[in-house]
């Protein structure tokens, strides 16, 4: 990477090597906009009732541009920079590194078994516009769950050339959409009131805002998964991170406030109501204006990009058990691969039967694939995410108090306490608002239940690792790790080395 | 028969020559065994820092002096795992090529409906099942084993292969003894083989 050009290996290396543009587009995948808009922005109007999402979308974007200064500046000084769960152990130690693996095991695991509830209500939707039939969501969720099987055990990734062409094509036809939609105010003007901060700081409803709109833009801290794969670690992650993050704000924040116009500010929430379930109110708007094909584009983007980003968090799920696996904090037989594919079998199997069970248990019980599963787990899923973004930023600070390693006060000081204080209160604000975001009463238990989860397996996580600590210290040093951690000591010692491979 | 051949035999199936691994680990697999054929001739050094290299004669063989001439020819130090990336895009085809001049491998050609298909099979099923067995066997009897087998080991280990073949019982406390056996650099080759594996397994490229 610092090698001279003369170089015959760095200049065959970098060949190979991923450029910005790429980098970006795989985080961009796991966000797919059309879905975050249509689907958890939407519901988020419909559950919430609240008109703020834009300027909510608009804060949390400065917040996380804010986190990434300190994220990326960490990547380029720690080993695995793909997962919050080391920044946390190299930052704050690893009882609190393994309370945060399984936060995020169980995290990634709702968001992505929350996108079988809205891949199934929409595309039932879709069947419905187009063919006139109406096939169960659950039918088509375990078609998808099939194929997600089938893939992540072959290790097929989705070509990264067609999920840039599919991500185009829905970054472009938003735009049109919004282009659209504020030509064709809905209350005969444009208005602003989406940004007002009144119709944002709602007593009881702005923790629920903000945790929704936090997982809108989850996937953006997938850069430094690739810093050894980049051209230039320094430079192409900074740069694919923030340009994702800008992405996002922009689009996010254009389209949730062109729909605001599009339908009045006054109406948005009682018109998320009526579409929220088939997560098809930004076509039916579309519709309107442009006629059925358009719309029908968009509802045919949405699906297919839902399925782009279930295939992107099952194989990110099934990487990190795989990568806690090979480290020792999970069975060891869980990072067993598929020799001639080179896939996280074991783990990604699991992952396709908590998938399943998830759709089972909602299909028997007949509970609502999209409140229930996607907006219900997937909003659970974005609060894990909070916590783990909160909890970096902390690592971060802690992390370069110790040692600078050359960094600038703004980026290891400034800019991650900003975002800490921001991202706990944020949290704290979640908590609070629990019960507004899941349409429950205060007194029903799940509102407890469920943001409780993470709670009990971060202090697993804290017990596990004070186990391994007094009983497995070798294991308890490696943590943090993950696919770096081997098995071959190369160290001199041979009757003990064989007792770690054993072990 | 030198290291890299055999290991070559060892990850492709005797009969077909089909691949036993998926593209990446055969890369740095074999990678890694011309880098212990040059350990072996005291030419190169694998360490923490990055692989050391001595000038001296090239080797009598031409495939491992090309590897020396890349070696020499770096102006600094490269780490194991770069090398292993590097080595790991050609070594399957030049360790292919060598093969099938000593007579270990032959080109058959196959018409298809598009095109012709070419692919390396090996020339006697004997012979090419040969390295696998006697390493098993070796290691299932806890047989004194040389250097080179305990090379093989090690990569058959690091690669995953270990988990094709049904040999639990030679798993575990046998193999790891073997490895940990070797000389330092060679423990070196082996653990960043291992984790340059483990790596592709745990990213996307």
């Amino acid at each position: 990477m610092s090698a001279p050009p003369s170089s015959a290996l760095s200049s065959a290396l970098a060949a190979d090597r991923l450029g910005s543009a790429s980098v970006a587009s795989f985080a961009l995948t796991a966000a797919a906009p059309l879905m975050v808009i249509g689907g958890v922005i939407v519901a988020g109007w419909a559950n919430v009732q609240v008109i703020g999402f834009p300027l909510g979308i608009l804060i949390i974007g400065a917040a996380l541009g804010l986190f990434t200064v300190g994220y990326v500046a960490m990547s380029r000084h720690i080993r695995n920079a793909g997962a919050f769960y080391s920044y946390i152990s190299q930052g704050l130690g690893r009882p609190a590194g393994v309370g945060a693996a399984l936060v995020a095991l169980l995290a990634y695991n709702l968001l992505q078994v929350g996108l079988y509830g809205i891949f199934g209500a929409a595309a039932n939707g879709l069947l419905n516009v187009m063919f006139g039939v109406d096939i169960a969501w659950w039918i088509i969720a375990l078609v998808s769950w099939a194929l997600v099987t089938v893939l992540g055990m072959a290790r097929v990734e989705l070509n990264s050339k067609v999920l840039l062409i599919l991500l185009g094509a829905e970054l472009l036809i938003v735009l049109i959409y919004d282009l659209v939609f504020l030509a064709n105010p809905g209350d005969g003007g444009v208005s602003f009131a989406a940004f007002a901060p009144d119709n944002l700081f709602v007593p009881g409803a702005l923790g629920a805002v903000l945790v929704v709109t936090v997982t809108g833009f989850t996937g953006f801290e997938a850069g430094p998964v690739f810093s050894e794969e980049s051209r230039d670690a320094r430079r192409t992650i900074a740069l694919a991170t923030f340009g994702g993050l800008a992405v996002m704000v922009f689009v996010y924040a254009l389209t949730s406030w062109s729909l605001t116009v599009a339908t009045g500010p006054d109406h948005i929430v009682e018109q998320s109501i009526a579409h929220a379930a088939q997560a098809d109110l930004i076509f039916a708007l579309a519709g309107e204006h442009l006629g059925t094909v358009f719309a029908d584009i968009g509802n045919v983007l949405l699906v297919t990009s839902i399925f782009a980003a279930m295939v992107s968090y099952h194989n990110t799920v099934a990487r990190y058990t795989f990568a806690l696996a090979r480290e020792g904090v999970l069975p060891r037989p869980l990072s067993r691969t598929g020799a001639r594919s080179g896939a996280p079998v074991a783990a990604s199997l699991l992952q396709s039967v908590v998938g399943f069970a998830f759709i089972a248990v909602y299909a028997l019980a007949g509970w609502d694939p999209f409140l229930h599963l996607f907006f219900w787990l997937g909003m659970t899923g974005g609060f894990g995410i909070l916590l783990l973004l909160a909890a970096t930023s902390v690592a971060v600070v802690v992390y370069f108090v110790r040692d600078k390693r050359g960094e600038n006060v703004w980026t290891r000081l400034v800019a991650p306490i900003i975002a800490a204080v921001f991202l706990i209160w944020a949290a704290q604000q979640t908590v609070r608002d629990y019960g507004t975001m899941l349409m429950l009463e205060e007194s029903d238990p799940v509102r407890w239940i469920l943001p409780g989860l993470y709670l009990v397996l971060a202090v697993i996580g804290v017990i596990v690792a004070l186990v391994l600590r007094s009983g497995k210290p070798a294991l308890y040093q490696g943590i943090g790790r993950g696919v770096e951690a081997g098995q071959t000591k190369t160290a001199a010692n041979p009757a003990a080395e064989a007792d770690k491979v054993t072990a | 028969m030198p290291i890299a051949d055999e290991f070559y035999l060892m990850t492709h199936d005797d009969v077909s020559g089909d691949s036993r691994l998926h593209a990446k680990a055969v890369g740095f697999g074999l990678a890694a065994a011309l880098l212990a054929e040059l350990c072996m001739l005291d030419l190169v050094r694998p360490a923490v820092e990055g692989v050391a290299v001595r000038n001296a004669p090239p080797p009598a063989d031409a495939l491992v002096a090309r590897v020396h001439g890349q070696l020499l020819a770096e102006p600094q130090l490269h780490p194991v795992r770069d090398w292993l990336a590097f080595l790991g895009r050609t070594a399957e085809a030049d360790i292919a090529v060598r093969m099938t001049a000593t007579g270990a491998l032959q080109l058959v050609e196959t018409r298809r409906l598009l095109g012709v298909q070419r692919r390396y099979m090996p020339v006697s099923v004997n012979d090419a099942a040969w390295p696998t067995a006697r390493i098993i066997g070796r290691l299932r009897r806890q047989e004194e084993m040389s250097v080179e087998d305990r090379i093989l080991a090690g990569l058959t280990f690091a690669t995953g292969l270990s988990n094709t073949f049904a040999w639990d019982d030679v798993r575990g406390r046998a193999l790891s003894l073997v490895i940990a056996a070797l000389d330092e650099p060679l423990r070196i080759l082996i653990a960043e083989t291992e984790l340059a594996v483990s790596k592709a397994v745990g990213t996307l490229t």
